[in-house]
């Protein structure tokens, strides 16, 4: 057994059964990306089969352009049922991909059963990428989406008080920024906000910051990668906004019911959990899960893995839960 | 999350890929993964279902390769691997075979063997069991297994012979052992009762439990001899026949008068027939059971002095053709079934 003495924490083991799968693709999957990978990255080919899942839910996909941050067009996508006739609830989805990857049809498709069984309408965002759009674009396009989708709730068939706003990764990250940029903005009041292991602190120095390098999935100079993209020069220091790295708001009052689910073999365990406790801190409600062994994003990566469906169960039983009341 | 990681895929259906399929089930066998996690991950690998049944009786589960629940199935005549005592996988590909199906099939199977000798609470009492039934064991080996099944003193303990499908109707020490005449299960009964199972074959009594091999041997002849008549048979009630029994399964090549039976049933004899000769049944019962006129009967009859080399019609020849039939039963009589 080889002994790691660079590092004085050794990172948490995987979960036998993710490790298992990892195992399989590792040569397929590296844990480090840095920026020169980025455009060969761009080119991960979209999820095949969604339109057929958009029709299995019974739900038809509409696309409109808005204006984004500084009048920048972007696209958001809507799902929802022809000929919505109550009012259902609203998920304003954030895509995922480090602030640098992926787009507004990656991550939908664990919402979509909403739509058949609540009525629900989805809506999410192509919002613009760093480093080419860096810090503010990604989160005020965000925000930008939200509130015309709040304004739009009556012609979506949106009920407003059961809007969320949720999203995984970065898309996590940037759903916690929108939530504090309705909160000061005093923009659309949202019912809860869903941070699937999300991406909050531009700083990187947490404990699992540095446990998680050349392993796993989005290892610490992934992440590197991603928040130097969208910050340029500005990274680490005081210039940084709340909105772009959540981690750093001193005040987290305020907020809706917040559900944070993450691995406790990723980068981000450190800031989720922080991020949780500061909820508490401030007399706020929030649910948090650490699935032990997991590494970033493997629900998605292995959903048939026992840790994944137990994950996936806890996350819609708070989002029904949300979604119904 | 797809943007960072991509989902995993079903292995390539056209290359081979041995050493990432025994990589794979050895790290959830090493991870102590459960059952369910390695008939979910067998069916993301392959890209098709996968099919558990952990015995013949017992519900069979198929996993889809995604996180929805099992469905109730069995293996019908899916490609199968059956391991275990009496357990099989299933692969559910509707079309040609993918290249690594069968490896898939193979390391599962192993990785749950795995698992249920693990997480057997009745292993011990089967290797016991194993161990009394066994021709070579040690005498202390035999002392152990005796001490850890616990009969109670001074009462006779039988060896009982049933096919492995059998189901049990009581709980008592069992373990499937391989013979030379198939798969068959070895059950320990203190005491008298009816036997646990049918079809029984019913050893000799053991003084004590260290002398169970003899009464395992003589379960085994006489599990042979049952037929739908007697599905139940004691060895107790063969008497001196037990002995012929017992020193002709021994013998290395079958005897000629064994031969000889084989060679009548291919010419078209039957069994019931050939035992109502030995019984001294009348030429119209014999020409009734098999179904022909008695003239035919008595003409066939001509002929079996030529194919015997005795004539079965004497006294001498009908006790030699009894014998002979016992003993081809106990050589041909075969229990692959019922896995």
């Amino acid at each position: 057994m080889e002994i790691a003495m660079t590092s004085i924490h050794p990172a948490p083991p995987f979960d036998p059964e993710l490790a298992a799968a990892l195992g399989l693709v590792a040569e397929m999957i590296p844990p480090t990306l840095t920026p020169e990978m980025i455009p060969a990255l761009r080119q991960m080919p979209d999820d095949p089969t969604l339109a057929d899942q958009v029709t299995a839910v019974g739900a038809v996909h509409e696309e409109r352009t808005i204006a984004g941050f500084g009048g920048g067009e972007i696209v958001l996508s809507i799902y929802r049922r022809p000929g919505q006739a109550t009012a259902g609830p609203g998920i304003y989805h954030i895509h995922g991909g480090g602030m640098i990857l992926g787009n507004r049809f990656q991550g939908v498709q664990g919402f979509l059963p909403y739509v058949a069984s609540h009525g629900a309408v989805i809506v999410s965002v192509e919002y613009r990428l760093a480093p080419e759009f860096p810090d503010p674009v990604p989160v005020e396009d965000c925000y930008a989406g939200l509130v015309w989708t709040a304004e739009h709730a009556t012609e979506l068939g949106i009920d407003p008080s059961r809007l969320i706003v949720g999203g995984a990764s970065a898309g996590g990250g940037l759903s916690a920024g929108v939530t504090l940029l309705a909160r000061d903005r005093r923009g659309p009041a949202l019912r809860a906000s869903l941070l699937i292991y999300p991406m909050l602190d531009d700083r990187n120095e947490t404990i699992s910051s540095h446990q998680i390098q050349g392993i796993g999935v989005w290892d610490r100079t992934s992440n590197d990668t991603g928040w130097d993209a969208l910050l340029g020069e500005r990274r680490g220091t005081d210039a940084v906004s709340v909105y772009a790295s959540p981690s750093r708001a001193d005040d987290l009052s305020g907020l809706p019911p917040t559900f944070i689910d993450v691995g406790s073999a990723e980068v981000f365990r450190d800031e989720d959990v922080a991020y949780a406790s500061g909820i508490w801190a401030a007399g706020g409600e929030c649910e948090l899960h650490v699935w032990p062994g997991g590494f970033h994003g493997f629900d998605g990566f292995a959903p048939q893995a026992q840790l994944s469906i137990a994950m996936t169960e806890t996350r819609n039983r708070w989002l029904t839960r949300v979604l119904e009341g | 999350m797809r943007e960072l990681a991509g989902r995993l895929r079903a292995l390539d259906p056209e290359a081979g890929d041995t050493l990432r399929v025994i990589e794979y089930f050895d790290r959830l066998v090493d991870g102590r993964v459960g059952a369910e996690g390695m008939l979910r991950g067998a069916a993301v690998l392959s890209g098709a279902a996968i099919g558990h049944q952990p015995a013949p009786r017992a519900p069979g589960r198929v996993f889809d390769g995604d996180a929805s629940a099992a469905r109730p199935g069995l293996p019908g005549e899916w490609p199968a691997v059956r391991f275990g005592d009496d357990a099989v996988v299933w692969i559910e590909r509707g079309e040609a075979p993918h290249a690594n199906d069968a490896m898939v099939l193979e390391r599962l199977a192993i990785a749950l063997s795995i698992l249920s000798q693990r997480l057997d609470t009745t292993a011990p009492t089967r290797r016991a069991v194993e161990v009394l039934v066994s021709a070579d064991a040690t005498d202390d080996e035999r002392e152990q297994a005796t001490a850890h099944l616990a009969f109670p003193a001074h009462t006779p303990v039988r060896a009982v012979a049933v096919p492995s499908s059998a189901h049990l109707d009581r709980p008592l020490p069992h373990a499937v052992v391989a013979t030379r005449f198939g798969v068959v299960r070895a059950v320990l009964q203190a005491g008298g009762g009816a036997a646990p199972a049918t079809p029984a074959g019913v050893g000799i009594a053991a003084a004590s439990a260290t002398q169970l091999r003899d009464s395992w041997r003589s379960a085994l002849v006489a599990l042979r001899l049952t037929d739908d008549a007697h599905p139940v048979v004691q060895a107790d009630d063969l008497g001196v026949l037990l002995g012929i029994a017992e020193t002709e399964d021994q013998r290395p090549v079958v005897h000629p008068d064994i031969a000889a039976i084989d060679a009548l049933i291919t010419a078209g004899w039957t069994e019931p027939v050939l035992r109502g000769i030995a019984a001294g049944a009348s030429l119209r019962a014999l020409a009734l059971d098999a179904g022909i006129h008695h003239s035919s009967m008595d003409a066939r009859l001509q002929k079996l002095p030529t194919v015997l080399g005795y004539d079965p019609m004497t006294g001498a020849g009908r006790t030699r053709l009894d014998v002979a039939l016992m003993l081809h039963r106990l050589a041909r009589r075969r229990f692959d079934g019922g896995v």
